[in-house]
């Protein structure tokens, strides 16, 4: 028992620092709000009579948001992180995995983009699908988004991820059960984006809450 | 008992080595918060560590904000893993 207890206090104790860095909910409430404004403009962007002379300006205009809002979000989480967050809790950079560092990321990253690019390839050619009534396709963000956060909750042991990954779990199935097709992808992602962005919000509140910052300065 | 490392298996040390050891480095703020020392505490287990070449600390700057940031040194990570091996070792 003494043993059992020793090792999860000192095992709990060396996975602090990477539950810790997701515990503020900044990581939700920036990506949420950066991919709801993202998915906003496109939603938008769909909304146009197809061949109309706005439809091209708008194409622009939602490329252009896009790009704004991925340098709006760098800002806000840095600036969240600094002022908010590290004030209140600390400072902690976490130390890169040494088994993923070990192989090129970006070489993993191809691998993967290829071997789905293959899979669909193969998947098309042998049986040519009409992907305007794939209802699936629109459910695939949201499940995409629940198979992260139940991998990061087994992971580092955070209960709330297990609960992320329920909802977007639930907003993948209304959407792949009510849908009418995969243009409805943008409407499922702004809804998983919104979400996301509540959840962050309501955990960054929390962590305020929680975390006072301290009077005096550091020594 | 002559197998543990005696710096590490201070029960404040090794909560700040144990800390330490999940990430590449943090600062006193944090470091302070999750352990409960002081201040003072704090700052002599750590200038103890430092000592034995397990921690190197480093005053810097985020902005206008000092930061003492400390991080866990090869012989540090190693010692640590050699407590724990032996803290098992010894309770099986």
């Amino acid at each position: 028992v003494l043993q059992t207890s020793l090792q999860m206090t000192v095992q709990g104790l060396t996975r602090r620092p990477a539950s810790y860095v997701l515990e503020d909910g900044v990581t939700e409430l920036v990506m949420g709000c950066f991919f709801a404004i993202n998915n906003g403009a496109w939603l938008v962007q769909q909304s146009q009579p197809p061949g109309s002379d706005g439809t091209k300006g708008y194409l622009w205009a939602a490329q252009a948001v896009g790009i704004g809002a991925a340098l709006g979000a760098i800002w806000a989480m840095r600036t969240l992180k600094s002022r908010v967050v590290y004030p209140r809790g600390g400072f902690v950079a976490l130390e890169d995995s040494p088994k993923i560092g070990a192989v090129p990321r970006r070489w993993l990253a191809l691998l993967g983009i290829w071997l789905i690019a293959l899979a669909a390839g193969v998947w098309i050619w042998r049986r040519p699908p009409d992907l305007t009534r794939i209802n699936a396709l629109a459910a695939v963000w949201p499940f995409f988004v629940a198979i992260i956060y139940a991998v990061g909750g087994i992971r580092y042991r955070l209960t709330y991820m297990f609960r992320v990954s329920a909802g977007s779990l639930a907003i993948s199935a209304w959407f792949f059960a009510y849908s009418t097709g995969w243009q409805e992808g943008f409407r499922a992602m702004l809804f998983e984006s919104v979400f996301l962005a509540i959840v962050g919000a309501f955990r960054l509140w929390r962590f305020v809450k929680t975390h006072p910052k301290p009077v005096e300065d550091e020594a | 008992m002559s197998e543990l490392d005696r710096v590490i298996h201070e029960p404040a040390r090794l909560q700040i080595v144990a800390l330490l050891s999940g990430a590449k480095e943090a600062d006193f703020v944090f470091l302070q918060r999750e352990t409960g020392l002081t201040k003072g505490n704090l700052s002599s287990h750590l200038m103890k560590l430092e000592e034995t070449g397990y921690v190197v600390i480093e005053k810097t700057f985020r902005g206008k904000i000092p930061m003492t940031l400390a991080r866990l040194t090869p012989e540090g990570r190693a010692a640590f893993h050699g407590y724990r091996k032996a803290m098992n070792g010894l309770l099986r």
